[in-house]
């Protein structure tokens, strides 16, 4: 029955990596821009949690949209201000301004909130769902559900709203799109808040299951990476997959072979996809990038 | 004696079929142009050939073995060279050294850059671009750029040169030019394949005419023959047009 | 054709020769930390400025240069020079099997790919406890002798290494490879069609690049006596290449080497005078050579200093 509970926690953990790929999938796929901060921007979510809860006592899963919003805001401004400036520039220049971002980013928390490992933990902590030999602690199914709703919530808005159809314009033909009179650079940089939105939520969530610090930043980005390309660029439903597909392969390695591998299993499984299928599960050739 | 042939050549792309049965011979020493309004697949049957992609059915011979399984560089070393529709010439490296680039690793194959520095300086004379061989080709106009091209598929050495419309968007003495200097190395011995639009220019220097449509290939023959032909007529201006002969 | 460049150049390292006899043991250790990125910044230039193969994570190799020369000399007793050949060795081997697979990906594809190489095989090494000591780290034999003498040794070796990486640099850049690998960096299909073999060709610069960054990692081994997964397996240093190479222009034999020159120098500046922030300011750095000067100093100021060149890249790329 053993293999059950790693499944069930394999299916938790996915869809934390679901929520966490999304953002960075959906500007990956409509921009072009690989966010490197991605984790970064997810750890200020999950400090701004911290703070909440340490300083204010609000219960984590009520300053959720908190987070969710001023990581929005931060992304908007940082996309519109910054990242705008040198976006037709070559791909790899703005890997490159990302992953300074990132060095920043990490710095400032380091300076300014220490390495420490921290975490957000409530009352009701400890206790758990139990269902005959499986254990379903309540916060990861309550993490687990809001990582679905949201998702579901962000395709919704993208294929049913107009402003989402304008995002999903632009990244197939942004001349087009100009031409209908979307402002594109308005679009990247709500695209961008999204994606920092939903980073920053994510972070927020992780704040509940797991220890933190600012180092662990570049592992969540790859992660995130990895559920993009599982997934397919710019597909919602490609990142559920490709998450529910590493939170599986991850639990189970993790039992198999051990803890410490884990990013070499999950470097691997990108790798096997690159080389055999570079465009994902669910991917065709991916938006932004046909324009080249 | 033939040069290169395609048998029953087919391409596509999962649904989309690109080439469907298209099968003609080229003869060493000819000039063959290949013609058709666009999407007919002509630059897919250059990439076919220099195998940028690959045949989903049927064979190409070259000196009467298939090249389907080889890879770029090795049909390059065959002596087959071609140039691109969208002229990227190496930027970075001068004129001269783009051109060296052909003669290092083409059939030539050379290894002793003073010997590949003698073959580009050549090959730029004969298309008239010695120059500016010091100069970076980003600069250059387009038409010096195309002979670039036509320069750097030269110093390979090669006995079957593939032209992508090379003529498009030349003026009218360039395109004279540019006519001339083919003629001359099919003097040299060179088999030339070219895909054209300028229709005037391909007629005239063509030995024989093949033309695709939408895949497929309508008609083959000499110049005159092909003008009249009343399928290619029907393809390029439409049924109305070719029920007039 | 070199002659008034290499002039300066020898005078240049005649400088550097003579230095250590006159400065004080800090900057010893500055420049020689500064030749040692301006070696890896080199070497790597070869696959990523030559060939446009942007290797993100060529600090694996030097990770696996210094766990080389650290296993060999404390498990085999082996010395230090003689270990030299093996961190080259490991590299070309590595980058040739790597290769194969990782360069058929493109662009940043290969770059995040060669990020998480590095950051595998320092899980790797990590858990291999018995060979590389773990996450406890590996303490090498320590040089004997005078202080003084161990400091310009090495700043000697550093530098012998840095004019190795340049030389081998130069001769790529003027031989037959040179010409294959510039053309496979603006066009890779038109390189092949000229008859280049191009997965070949990126394997040797890869295999290139990665002998010479291997070299780096064993000497810096021997020079800190002490390295640990953590410490030589650092995704800082890759990044710190890249912005020299991008810096100083990654076309030239010399510019990664002035790039790092210049970047070393001013973070040197800056973590003495403002320890606690150097990582941010590496951070803002950085973002600022991406939006004013992507092409280096040298390429964008070449006919002389104004603002408005830096403005230029913004008004080329902005959306």
């Amino acid at each position: 029955m053993i293999i059950l509970q790693i499944l069930v926690n394999g299916f938790l953990l996915g869809g934390f990596y679901t929520l966490i790929g999304v953002g960075f999938t959906l500007v990956w796929g409509v921009t072009n821009i690989i966010n490197l901060a991605h984790g970064a921007i997810a750890l200020l979510g999950a400090y701004i949690t911290y703070f909440i809860f340490q300083y204010w006592h609000i219960d984590p899963f009520i300053s959720l949209p908190v987070s969710f919003l001023s990581m929005f805001l931060f992304g908007y401004i940082l996309q519109r201000y910054l990242m705008n400036l040198v976006v037709k520039a070559q791909i790899f220049m703005l890997l490159i301004l990302t992953f300074g971002l990132e060095i920043f980013l990490v710095n400032f928390m380091t300076t300014f909130f220490s390495a420490d490992f921290k975490s957000v933990t409530p009352d009701y902590a400890g206790s758990s769902l139990v269902l005959g030999d499986i254990v379903i602690p309540y916060i990861r199914l309550g993490v687990f559900m809001i990582c679905v709703v949201v998702t579901l919530i962000m395709g919704f808005f993208l294929d049913r709203t107009w402003t989402g159809k304008a995002i999903k314009a632009t990244s197939l033909d942004i001349e087009a799109a100009m031409m209908s009179g979307i402002n594109p650079s308005k679009i990247y940089a709500l695209t961008f808040a999204f994606g920092s939105g939903l980073a920053g939520l994510s972070g927020s969530l992780l704040s509940l299951t797991q220890a933190f610090s600012p180092n662990i930043a570049g592992g969540l980005t790859l992660r995130a990476f990895i559920v993009s390309i599982l997934g397919g660029l710019g597909r919602i439903e490609g990142a559920f997959l490709g998450g529910i597909i590493l939170g599986i392969v991850e639990t189970m390695s993790s039992y198999v072979i051990g803890e410490s591998y884990k990013n070499a299993i999950a470097f691997g499984l990108m790798v096997l996809m690159l080389i055999i299928k570079p465009s994902g599960l669910l991917g065709r050739k991916y938006y932004a990038e046909v324009k080249h | 004696m033939v040069l290169l042939e395609a048998k029953n050549v087919a391409k596509s792309y999962g649904g989309l079929k690109v080439l469907t049965d298209v099968t003609f011979s080229v003869n060493q020493g000819e000039i063959v142009g290949i013609i058709g309004p666009n999407g007919a697949g002509k630059t897919t049957f250059m990439n076919l050939v220099s195998r940028l992609t690959s045949i989903t059915g049927g064979v190409i011979n070259y000196k009467g073995q298939p090249i389907n399984n080889k890879k770029p560089h090795e049909i390059a070393k065959l002596g087959i060279a071609r140039t691109f529709q969208v002229v990227k010439p190496f930027g970075g490296l001068s004129v001269l050294e783009n051109v060296m680039v052909g003669a290092f690793y083409g059939k030539r194959n050379l290894n002793s850059k003073s010997e590949a520095k003698d073959v580009a300086e050549d090959a730029l004379k004969v298309v008239g671009l010695e120059d500016v061989k010091d100069k970076d080709p980003r600069i250059l106009p387009l038409a010096k750029r195309k002979k670039l091209e036509v320069a750097r598929a030269l110093a390979m050495g090669p006995d079957l040169l593939l032209l992508d419309e090379v003529m498009a968007g030349l003026g009218a003495k360039e395109l004279a030019d540019i006519m001339s200097e083919i003629i001359k190395l099919k003097e040299k011995g060179i088999t030339i394949i070219a895909i054209e639009h300028v229709m005037k220019a391909i007629m005239g220097i063509s030995d024989r005419i093949v033309v695709l449509h939408l895949g497929k290939l309508i008609c083959e023959g000499t110049p005159s023959e092909v003008v009249k032909n009343p399928a290619v007529i029907e393809a390029y201006l439409g049924s109305k047009y070719a029920k007039k002969e | 054709m070199l002659n008034r460049k290499f002039f300066f150049f020898l005078a240049f390292l005649f400088i550097l020769v003579l230095l250590p006899f006159v400065i004080s043991g800090y900057w010893l250790r500055v420049l020689t930390q500064t030749f040692l990125f301006a070696a890896i910044a080199t070497g790597s230039n070869i696959i990523i400025g030559y060939t446009g193969y942007p290797a993100f994570g060529n600090i694996a190799f030097f990770g696996v240069g210094a766990y080389v020369t650290g296993v060999l000399m404390t498990k085999y007793q082996m010395g230090f020079l003689a270990t030299m050949p093996f961190c080259a060795l490991s590299g070309i081997i590595l980058a040739a099997l790597l290769g194969i697979p990782i360069l058929r990906l493109k662009g940043h594809y290969f770059a995040i790919a060669t990020v998480g190489i590095m950051e595998t095989i320092r899980e790797l090494v990590d858990n291999m406890t018995e060979l590389t000591g773990g996450g406890l780290g590996l303490t090498l034999p320590i040089m004997q002798g005078e202080p003084e003498f161990i400091y310009k040794y090495f700043y000697f070796a550093m530098l012998i290494c840095l004019v190795f990486a340049l030389l081998v640099s130069f001769i790529v850049s003027k031989i037959k490879l040179g010409y294959a690998l510039k053309a496979i960096r603006v066009d890779e299909d038109a390189a092949s069609v000229m008859g280049i073999n191009t997965p070949l060709y990126k394997t040797a610069a890869w295999a290139v690049s990665a002998a010479i960054v291997g070299v780096c990692g064993g000497i810096y081994a021997y020079w800190l006596s002490y390295i640990d997964p953590h410490t030589v397996f650092v995704g800082t240093y890759s990044v710190k290449m890249f912005a020299m190479i991008l810096l100083g222009g990654g076309t030239t034999v010399i510019g990664p080497m002035l790039g790092a020159f210049i970047l070393e120098l001013i973070s040197e500046v800056v973590w003495s005078k403002f320890i606690a922030i150097h990582g941010m300011v590496l951070g803002l750095l950085i973002i600022f050579i991406i939006l004013f000067l992507p092409k280096g100093l040298f390429e964008t100021f070449k006919g002389g200093f104004s603002f408005k060149k830096l403005l230029s890249n913004l008004r080329e790329n902005k959306l």
